[in-house]
């Protein structure tokens, strides 16, 4: 994943960009072809492409800004594991996704609790502690503060 | 006469009859120097998490508030560049160059204080200048009409684009990326774009959930496989009195505090600069200046002063462009302008026009702050250097369950988590690839204002090109974009050029 990544990972990015951009453009003049709908986003839209061209084209090759970046990163954090942003990534869109039906004080508690877990699996006392801790106060302390109920299943 | 006495006057009545404004200011300031003080925390994001607590304030409380954020965070950026060595914002760079070596020395007393000096005095002289010439910029930006002010918009997101960014290509693209992204949703003539039948998107894309993501959740997912630790040398003691000699240290050089407070003030000023680059700028000022070059780096207290001064008078200069043009000039004042909107307020020369009183009571706001700042600094800083040493994954925990719960709290529903983790991702692959995260914020921002304005521009000219050249200084900004994006590539390859054949002449034969 993470060679795909330095390889091709500038290229995806610029690709999802285009494609982003086609899809917007052929969305609004399918919806108005008038000037002043398209006076502003289609230069702009042009410009964009051009600019998606040119990064794909002058693309540095994997050993360049992205190995460097990693580089340091590992070094500072000591034992780093790579692929743990793809793991927290993947806890913060399940702790998301969980809010409409576990409500935020439990999804609060879960999520911190796995997620500084993942981070130090030798200490899973401490992240149990912190997480319920942290979890129900945060989601405690904002359900006081808005003048609408938050989705809740404890409190 | 540039200084309005009656608004001057409505000022200080609003200042005095709001304790809401500085009961918010101390914390503001707090929350700053911890996120300023923490390696890789930055003040742009705490700004943004706390941004959704300014909706149950007034205007006034809610912007000295934020200015406390970032006035915070630019000293408290300071406290770990000396204390441990790693500057905690981009703006704390150069003070690492001289304060660690003090720390090392033994000095890390003299260097704290020397640094919440500087700071205080480089914040307080950019607001006085801001204060003294606000009037004047804001009768000259009056005469801008609808293309000036797109003109100016372009400008600036080209120029943040190109100068906040490694790559030239890769900020222009995030800038304009960001535009196009800032014209979802129902258009100036009432036509729904780019919402793919999403009806909670007819309003455009949520600004402060996307800004979350951008800023915060990519910072803090990459911060996952980091942890700062400070080893042996994390017994330094903090003795009050040398805090306070520090104070002595500092105004023994005024001249360097001086040059940092106007190289700071300008420099902020220019859109995508800020002061990442004026504390570097100043630092190198100040060692050329010096008889003895030699001793900085080695920590020499001039170092620290030049630094901090320069990089906390950026805060007055940037707000020029924020409260004149409505154009934030990096990620703090981008959130600025968010919450300009999320209070019904349009930035810009009409603002400090029709609300002079409420610009200059900001701008006092602020002044004050500086003393504060100098206190709250003072007393604090035990507490602050012990919290630089908590392990980083239970403040990335916090803080993201916070901008999660932040993100619901300003859409009332689920789109705002969604487009924080849809815009969470981008920014993780932007930062991982060099693209520019602030010029994609800006360009959100200003999307549907350019949209706006070319549509005004439109139906003023009748489609007439020529428009532009009734208009000098739309023209003259016109020409400035091109000039700024024909030029600074060809500086780049110019330097690259220079680089590769300073390096080819030291390779042995």
């Amino acid at each position: 994943m993470k060679r795909f990544l330095e390889k091709f990972g500038d290229l995806l990015v610029v690709s999802a960009c285009a494609a982003a951009t086609i899809a917007y453009v052929v969305d609004a003049q399918a919806k108005s072809r008038s000037v002043e709908n398209l006076a502003f986003i289609v230069p702009l839209a042009i410009a964009i492409l051009g600019l998606c061209l040119l990064v794909a084209v002058t693309r540095r090759r994997p050993a360049g800004a992205v190995g460097e970046a990693e580089a340091t990163t590992q070094s500072e954090g000591g034992a780093a594991n790579a692929a743990l942003p793809f793991y927290c990534f993947g806890l913060l869109v399940a702790y998301v996704l969980s809010i409409p039906h576990i409500g935020f004080d439990l999804a609060n508690m879960v999520f911190v609790a796995l997620f500084v877990w993942l981070q130090a699996a030798r200490q899973p006392l401490h992240a149990l502690l912190f997480g319920a801790l942290f979890g129900l106060g945060a989601a405690w302390a904002f359900q006081m503060i808005l003048p609408y109920r938050l989705p809740m299943t404890l409190l | 006469m540039w200084i309005d006495f009656s608004a001057l006057d409505g000022a200080l009545s609003l200042l005095g009859g709001s304790w809401m404004a500085w009961a918010v200011v101390p914390l503001g300031l707090m929350i700053g120097l911890i996120f300023g003080a923490i390696p890789g925390m930055q003040t742009s994001m705490a700004m943004a998490i706390f941004l959704p607590a300014t909706l149950y304030m007034d205007f006034l409380s809610a912007m000295l508030f934020l200015t406390a954020i970032f006035t915070g965070g630019g000293f408290g950026g300071g406290i770990s560049s000396i204390l441990i060595g790693i500057p905690g914002t981009s703006t704390a760079v150069a003070t690492t160059f001289d304060g660690y070596p003090m720390t090392r020395k033994g000095q890390h007393n003299e260097a704290l204080g020397a640094a919440l000096f500087s700071s205080c005095v480089g914040m307080l002289f950019s607001y006085v200048i801001l204060f003294l010439t606000i009037g004047f910029l804001a009768s000259f930006v009056l005469n801008f009409g609808p293309l000036e002010m797109l003109m100016v918009a372009l400008w600036g997101v080209t120029l943040i684009g190109i100068l906040g960014g490694k790559s030239f290509s890769k900020g222009l693209l995030a800038g304009l990326f960001g535009l196009l992204l800032g014209t979802i949703g129902t258009s100036p003539i009432g036509v729904t774009r780019g919402t793919f039948g999403i009806p909670d998107l007819l309003d455009g894309i949520p600004v402060v959930p996307a800004m979350l993501g951008l800023f915060a959740v990519s910072e803090l997912i990459s911060l996952t496989q980091r942890d700062y630790i400070v080893g042996s040398e994390d017994s330094r003691r903090l003795n009050f009195g040398r805090i306070i000699a520090g104070f002595g240290m500092a105004m023994r050089y005024p001249g360097t505090l001086l040059q940092g407070s106007v190289m700071g003030a300008l420099i902020g000023a220019i859109p995508g600069v800020g002061s990442s680059v004026s504390n570097l700028a100043s630092y190198a000022e100040a060692r050329r200046r010096d008889p003895n070059p030699e001793s900085f780096g080695q920590g020499n207290p001039k170092g620290v002063v030049a630094a901090e001064s320069a990089n906390s008078s950026s805060e007055g200069g940037s707000m020029v462009t924020l409260l004149a043009l409505g154009l934030p000039g990096g990620g703090g004042t981008a959130v600025m302008l968010a919450a300009f909107a999320a209070h019904n307020i349009t930035g810009g020369p009409k603002f400090i026009r029709d609300q002079t009183d409420i610009v200059y009571a900001i701008i006092l706001g602020n002044m004050a702050q500086a003393f504060l700042l100098l206190l709250l600094g003072l007393f604090t800083i035990h507490f602050i250097s012990a919290l630089v040493k908590v392990p980083i994954r239970y403040l990335t925990a916090a803080v993201l369950v916070m901008s999660v719960t932040g993100a619901y709290a300003l859409t009332g529903n689920m789109l705002g988590p969604y487009v924080l983790i849809a815009f969470g991702a981008l920014g993780w692959l932007m930062r991982r690839f060099n693209y520019s995260i602030a010029a994609m914020v800006v360009g959100l921002l200003m999307g549907s204002l350019c949209d706006t304005n070319l549509v005004y521009v439109y139906q003023i000219s009748g489609g007439d090109w020529q428009y532009l050249f009734e208009r000098p200084l739309a023209l003259a900004l016109a020409l400035l974009l091109v000039v700024c994006v024909a030029v600074v590539p060809m500086l780049r390859w110019y330097r690259g050029l220079s680089a590769a054949a300073a390096q080819a002449g030291r390779k042995p034969a």
